[in-house]
């Protein structure tokens, strides 16, 4: 039972995709000005992880490792183009915020990194669980981060109250706010995994660590990195 | 032979998945195609009949029409009697895709404008709306670049009055055309 808790719980917290692994990060910038827009890309991109892992842990066997990424992203693509098909059909508010980036889920860092660090190796029921456990721990950081920013930058949460509490401060809701924010999150989250976990080191060097395909790289393995 | 084995197993595997996926695709297609079309209809209706409120119902007019002119729709009231026309444009401005929905009356006259999208820099469409440059463009006919734009939104304001202009030729083109 352990490792199924762990394979759910680890994405959250501890291997959370957006505020640790910093991974997915075009999105969380792009959609994360307004509450209902960082909602709704988690949930959409939380389905696409879940199905995609699902679907290339049952292939994972099948697959030949030659033309495995041609065949994750087939997966991926299809799935994406599922969640735009069926947004665009029932629920077509989410998909007018969303715009560009609903499409490059395809290209989403998160969901090919899984597919090849994790999917491909493990069994259904566990890749499933990672990929329910990172799709939570991207749409929890888009949620905080989309309601920092819009509560500052517009004045408002979840487009309420219409006209804003205080004037808004612009710059949250810009470009460059987004970066402020994203900033101070990883931070915090350093800052509060240093004092509550105690199997926590922090950074004190950049390698290969974070890169999604650590897992599986050869050179890893052996001590190294892409450098050497 | 091994080699050019492996490569047929790995490209029939390929083809496999895709066709699955094209399957898939095609299922939720045939799924969507019906509520996608009604929301795109009902948007579009929306838009013509926020510039054209005693219109019941919208018809599109066929035809080519110069550049820029992006569709144009033939308002009828429950009578099914013509209530002028709905055009819907997509100039420039300081930045490309300024989308406007104009109604012109059957003689060229303008008499509503709604902006349906623009990525201007933030701020300016609402400096061209609060500096009366729509208002300004209701109830004319022709020359529409000879009305005054806003002062310090000049690119925005023009973007807009090309629009306006684009719909007011394309509605004589089509009354003259019967």
């Amino acid at each position: 039972m352990g490792k199924y808790k762990e394979s759910f719980t680890k994405g959250i917290v501890k291997e959370n995709p957006v505020l640790r692994l910093v991974l997915g990060t075009c999105p969380t910038l792009a959609v994360s000005t307004t509450v209902i827009g960082g909602l709704g890309m988690g949930v959409a991109a939380t389905f696409v992880l879940v199905c995609s892992n699902i679907v290339i842990s049952l292939l994972r066997k099948l697959i030949p490792s030659m033309v495995r990424l041609p065949a994750y992203i087939v997966v991926i693509a299809g799935f994406t183009t599922i969640v735009q098909m069926l947004l665009k059909a029932f629920v077509p508010s989410i998909d007018q915020i969303l715009g560009i980036y609903l499409p490059l889920i395809v290209v989403n860092c998160i969901i090919l990194g899984r597919a090849e660090a994790y999917a491909g190796k493990h069994s259904v029921g566990l890749s499933a669980l990672d990929g329910l456990g990172m799709g939570v721990g991207f749409t929890a950081a888009l949620v905080l981060m989309s309601a920092i920013r819009e509560f500052f930058g517009s004045g408002t949460l979840a487009g309420w109250p219409e006209n804003g509490m205080f004037p808004a401060i612009a710059v949250f809701a810009a470009p460059a706010g987004g970066f402020f924010v994203f900033g101070l999150l990883i931070w915090a989250t350093n800052k509060l995994s240093a004092k509550f976990d105690k199997e926590f080191t922090p950074k004190t060097s950049f390698d290969c660590s974070a890169c999604p395909h650590a897992a599986s790289c050869e050179k890893m393995t052996m001590g190294g990195g892409c450098d050497e | 032979m091994r080699n050019v084995k492996s490569i047929a197993v790995a490209a029939l595997t390929l083809t496999l998945i895709c066709a699955v996926v094209v399957a898939a695709l095609a299922g939720t297609n045939l799924l969507t195609k019906g509520p996608i079309a009604e929301n795109e209809r009902l948007a579009t209706e929306n838009a013509c009949k926020a510039v054209m409120p005693t219109a019941a119902t919208f018809e599109t007019v066929d035809g080519t029409f110069a550049d820029g002119v992006v569709a144009v729709y033939e308002g009828k009231d429950a009578d099914g009697a013509s209530t002028g026309y709905v055009v819907k444009t997509s100039t420039r401005g300081k930045s490309k895709d300024l989308v406007l929905m104009t109604a012109v009356a059957a003689d060229g006259t303008v008499y509503g404008i709604e902006v349906v999208s623009e990525s201007e820099t933030a701020g300016y469409m609402n400096k061209v709306k609060k500096g009366g440059l729509f208002d300004r463009l209701v109830g004319v006919s022709e020359e529409c670049g000879a009305v005054d734009g806003v002062a310090g939104a000049t690119k925005t304001s023009n973007g807009v009055k090309d629009g306006v202009a684009l719909a007011v030729d394309a509605v004589k083109e089509v009354v003259a055309n019967g």
